[in-house]
């Protein structure tokens, strides 16, 4: 016999997306740096001139940890800036 | 040379010094001996202008004639004395000052050595771990580097950030430590590119990122793109061959380096005697914030 509240059908996937948004919202800056390093190392031996030198070095993670998240998330809101923490004043 | 120690060492230096230095300016610093000189070593070419490596890299890298000077203490000393004339930021002179000499003692491991007290000696000091392969261009230089103890040298600072100086990674150190150090560098970069203390995090963690890969980088290519053999012995790779810059004794250069390195010493006491610790004086150090915003620069009032 079944207790508790019911629930509609799509309950379980919902907390399961919540839970990975959750996670994704804790690690996301990890995750990133991660998918940086592994995009970095094969273009870097591929693409040596280009790709390993100090410029480009330094400043992929930029890339790949703030601005390219930045701007999906502005694509997603419309064109809103997002709110990424405190900017420099 | 070292090829990613450069920007390893920085984290390193900026924990363990204790002092306000500018990881900017330490960073800077360690790049500065190669800034300039180490396009021309290898040769570069821009469109239809080109510019053909010297007759004698090595020589030309290192040595005297030469651009060998940029190596040298004394022109790390010179750097940071004129910054603290010019602009009288004590965090910046310190920082070019600690990046320079961390790079020229670095550099001493390879084959080429450096001439630590040019202008007073111009013999280069060596250690002869690894081999000095600029004329073999930026390619065979990398594989031979990478082929040497070199690559563990690498791999060694590499560890000693992740494992001792790990805590200068975080958010909280960079807000804490790097930012006041040098706010003002900081707020001008978050200003002009419109970054977040997220985007500036990413950028001071580039260093680590830059130097990490590039170890993985051009190990993977000297093992799996050339035919370099891995030959981490003293001295190696023995494939390539050793160009000594210096043709003298062992005594003649033992005589030359210790008078060098007296007269560098009382030189800088000079110096410090008649100018620099005025300079110093007058200087200033990072201006104390109002914490309103992570990087509010605003001096506190009174």
């Amino acid at each position: 016999m079944a207790t508790g509240t019911p629930t509609s059908p799509d309950t379980a996937p919902r907390r399961e997306s919540r839970g990975l948004r959750r996670l994704w919202a804790e690690h996301e800056e990890g995750v990133l740096c991660a998918i940086a390093v592994v995009v970095y190392i094969p273009a870097g031996v591929f693409l040596k001139t280009i790709v390993l030198n100090w410029f480009v070095g330094i400043t992929f993670p930029l890339l790949v940890v703030y601005f390219i998240p930045a701007a999906i998330r502005r694509h997603r809101h419309g064109g809103v800036p997002p709110d990424l923490g405190e900017t420099a004043r | 040379m070292s090829w990613a120690t450069h920007e390893l060492e920085n984290y390193f230096i900026q924990k363990h010094t204790k002092i306000q230095a500018s990881f900017l300016a330490i960073a800077v610093g360690a790049f500065a001996p190669d800034m300039i000189t180490k396009g021309f070593v290898y040769g570069f070419t821009v469109g239809d202008f080109g510019i053909a490596p010297p007759d004698d890299p090595i020589q030309f890298h290192r040595g005297w004639p030469g651009v060998g000077f940029t190596h040298s203490l004394m022109f790390g000393v010179v750097v940071a004395a004129l910054v603290l004339r010019f602009t009288g930021s004590r965090s910046w002179a310190l920082g070019l000052f600690i990046g320079h000499w961390a790079h020229v003692i670095t550099d001493i491991n390879d084959t080429a050595g450096t001439m630590l007290f040019f202008p007073f000696s111009t013999v280069q000091v060596t250690t002869g771990m690894w081999k000095h392969a600029a004329y073999t261009g930026r390619y065979n230089d990398a594989a031979a580097y990478y082929s040497s103890p070199g690559g563990l040298w690498d791999t060694f600072w590499l560890l000693m950030v992740l494992l001792f100086a790990r805590q200068t990674l975080t958010k909280r150190y960079f807000r804490e430590v790097v930012v006041p150090a040098d706010p003002r560098a900081w707020a001008w970069i978050g200003r002009k590119f419109r970054l977040p203390e997220r985007g500036l995090v990413a950028l001071y963690r580039g260093w680590l990122f830059y130097g990490g890969c590039r170890i993985v980088a051009w190990t993977l290519f000297a093992r799996f793109r050339t035919d370099y053999s891995w030959d981490p012995s003293w001295g190696g790779p023995h494939y390539i061959e050793r160009f000594d810059l210096y043709g003298g004794s062992i005594a003649k250069a033992m005589a030359s380096l210790m008078l060098g390195a007296a007269l560098f010493a009382i030189s800088l006491v000079f110096a410090w005697r008649l100018v620099l610790r005025r300079w110093w004086e007058q200087g200033h150090d990072p201006p104390v914030v109002v914490r309103h915003g992570f990087l509010e620069v605003e001096p506190v009032p009174g």
